[in-house]
């Protein structure tokens, strides 16, 4: 008989710890959340220097760009198209342009990419040779 | 003389009587009791209340990665609450502010998030609650998707707490 009333107590006591533990759930509430993508900002115009005399070869740095996993380079002016280890995607924040002619004027811009996006492009800055 | 005695004799003791019955009476108006049913309402569960958290929002997301989901959320009920689930809402789809994004395909996805312990307070005012990593873009995400503010349709799930 004192088995069957600590078996009835015990049994007692758990219903009404389960009943004291069960939660009301809230209907399911609708509504928007909210994420926002990145913009990739501006890159730093480049700074050049130059060597060589007859063929010129113009070495470029530009600081690191928040957010870009690569860099693009472009040059205008002057003669011939953009060469040595300035083209394509970089993934490096310096490359050198050679062989340039002399007495020629370029300018040199830098845009962040980061997969299918590209940055607006940076100031640019021109070397004389 | 006799008889007169008896007779006053009856009427002290149906006096009598009448008192005491007179007393029992009283003394059952004051014992009075009765049986019936009392009523108490429970308070009812009301869905917590979302809110634009775009305000809020970091510009995490770059092409192939993931960022936090942001949300605001009240709390009407007199009642502390644990929010267990965040699910995108079926067929819901999610959109930007920038038509071009969404025109290409914006790439942004949504992994539902479950076994949440998020404690809003009873009455809580509009939170802003943020859910780490739960937003995704593909690599496959458009130019025109940069600062996009995306909105994601979602179902909460809450438990009292």
């Amino acid at each position: 008989m004192p088995a069957r009333l600590l078996i009835g107590g015990v049994a007692a006591l758990l219903l009404t710890a389960a009943s004291a533990t069960a939660a009301w759930t809230t209907p399911a509430a609708g509504g928007s959340a909210a994420a926002r993508a990145a913009a990739l900002p501006q890159a730093g115009a480049p700074s050049a220097t130059k060597s060589g005399i007859g063929t010129v070869t113009v070495s470029l740095s530009w600081p690191p760009v928040p957010g870009a996993t690569g860099y693009l380079v472009a040059r205008t002016g002057g003669i011939g198209s953009l060469g040595g280890t300035c083209t394509g995607t970089l993934t490096t924040t310096s490359c050198s342009d050679g062989p340039l002619l002399t007495l020629q004027t370029y300018s040199y811009t830098v845009t962040a990419v980061h997969g299918g996006w590209t940055g607006p492009a940076g100031p640019a800055t021109t070397v004389n040779t | 003389m006799v008889a007169i005695t008896i007779r006053r004799r009856t009427l002290l003791l149906a006096l009598a009587l009448l008192a005491v019955v007179a007393s029992g009476v009283a003394i059952a108006a004051w014992s009075t009791s009765t049986s019936g049913n009392g009523y108490a309402k429970a308070t009812t569960a009301t869905a917590l209340t979302l809110s634009d958290a775009s305000a809020s929002t970091s510009g995490d997301l770059y092409p192939g990665g993931s960022g936090d989901l942001e949300l605001k959320v009240a709390n009407p009920n007199s009642f502390p609450v644990r929010i267990t689930a965040v699910t995108l809402t079926a067929g819901g789809t999610i959109t930007s502010n920038v038509g071009a994004c969404d025109s290409a395909g914006n790439g942004v996805s949504f992994t539902n998030q479950s076994g949440l312990a998020i404690d809003l307070a009873a009455n809580a005012a509009a939170t802003v609650v943020t859910l780490p990593g739960a937003v995704q873009m593909s690599s496959a995400s458009g130019n025109s998707c940069q600062g996009a503010i995306f909105t994601i349709p979602v179902d909460v799930t809450a438990a009292s707490n």
